[in-house]
This record gives structure tokens, C-alpha cells and sequence, in this order.
């Protein structure tokens, strides 16, 4: 899933193991969510939403997802 | 000192204790040799950093954060998942394979090897049926 996650993190000058800390999941976790490997869970997202001071939907880049899901069931 | 990780702590003391009971074995069989002494070696610098490592806090919340980290339970959940459906793969293969050698060299052997891959495999049929059903009524 396409996040801003690395922007908002290196927009506030945040290095990966200490968004990890802040959100308490591993450095790992951080790094496959910025490489769209792994989509975090709805905690998650708000606990980092809320280390940025944004919402989930901006973070998580919803309607642009949703968008992208929706396609898969056009031809349903 | 406070132990933060039993596990990692008993584990430390298994492996020091291992290493000791290697060592007294090898001096009172006067078997001393370099690879057991490498082992002994090992088992005890293992163990003391088991040991260590279990009465850092530090290490401790390190350790716990590792296991609550949703993305390590999905890879661990995933696989599971997935060695479970290739030992059911391999299982059907395996007996297929079996139950052709009987035929091909008339052994009764492998038709036993065969009956007890069958029996593997229904057992995991069956788990997998009765776990779906547990899901489906749980979630």
C-alpha cells in the first residue's frame, strides 16, 4: 500500500529506528512500509498519524488506495 | 541482579551447564580434544551472553518488541501457513511415489510408508477443516 510515511518522516527529520520507538514496532516494520512491502494495521497508522500530526487518510494516502482497489473489481 | 528474560536466562544456564557437564565428561574419560573444546568454548560464551543479555532491560523490551511486531506475526502467520501446505504437498507426493515403488518392485514396505502418508495427510485435512471452522465461528 502506497503511504507518505517516508515523507512526513524525513520532513520532520525523523530517522527510522526512532519513528519505530515512537510507534513501538520494529525498524524493519518502518522500513517494509515505506517500500510498500507491508501495509500497516489501522493502529498502527493512527499511532504514526498521530507522531505527524496528520490523519490517517493523508498518511495512508486512502482515497489514492482506494482508488487503485477499486480497478480490481471493475471487471467483477 | 534482576533477570528481565527468564527464557533467555534459563536458556544461559542450560547451555553453561551444558558446557560444564561436557568438560567434566571429556577430563574424567581424559578426552580432551580441540573440537570439544571449541564446543565447551562456545556452549559457555553462549551461555554467559544468555545469561547477560537476560538482566538488560534494554535487551528485554528489545526482545518483547520483537515479538508484539504485527509484521513478524504476519511473516511468522504466513509461514507457517505456507510450510504447512507444501509438508501437505510433499506428503501426497511422497505417497504417490511410494505407492508407485510398491507396485513397480512388489515391496509391502512401501505400501505401509504409503498407508502411514495417508494417514498423515487426513490428519492434516482434518486439522485444517476443524481449524477453519473454529475461525469461521470465532471471527
Amino acid at each position: 500500500m502506497k503511504t507518505k510515511v517516508k515523507a512526513f518522516r524525513t520532513a520532520a527529520s525523523m530517522t527510522q529506528q526512532q519513528l519505530a520507538e515512537l510507534v513501538h514496532v520494529s525498524s524493519r516494520t518502518i522500513i517494509s512500509i515505506e517500500k510498500e512491502q507491508y501495509s500497516p494495521s489501522l493502529m498502527l497508522a493512527y499511532r504514526m498519524a498521530e507522531v505527524f500530526g496528520v490523519t490517517v487518510e493523508e498518511l495512508c494516502c486512502l482515497k489514492e488506495n482506494k482508488r487503485l482497489e477499486d480497478r480490481k473489481y471493475e471487471d467483477l | 541482579m534482576k533477570i528481565y528474560n527468564k527464557k533467555s536466562f534459563f536458556m544461559g544456564i542450560f547451555m553453561v551447564g551444558l558446557g560444564a557437564l561436557d568438560l567434566t565428561t571429556d577430563i574424567t574419560n581424559k578426552n580432551v580434544n580441540l573440537s570439544g573444546m571449541i564446543l565447551v568454548a562456545a556452549l559457555f560464551v553462549l551461555g554467559i551472553g544468555a545469561i547477560i543479555q537476560s538482566s538488560s532491560k534494554k535487551f528485554a523490551k528489545q526482545e518483547r518488541l520483537e515479538v508484539l511486531d504485527e509484521r513478524n506475526q504476519l511473516i511468522a502467520l504466513k509461514s507457517k501457513s505456507k510450510a504447512f501446505r507444501v509438508t501437505q504437498i510433499l506428503s501426497f507426493l511422497l505417497m504417490i511415489m511410494f505407492l508407485v515403488m510398491a507396485k513397480v518392485y512388489d515391496y509391502e514396505g512401501f505400501v505401509g510408508i504409503s498407508v502411514g502418508l495417508v494417514f498423515a495427510l487426513s490428519i492434516s485435512v482434518l486439522t485444517e477443516l476443524f481449524t477453519d471452522l473454529y475461525y469461521e465461528v470465532k471471527n
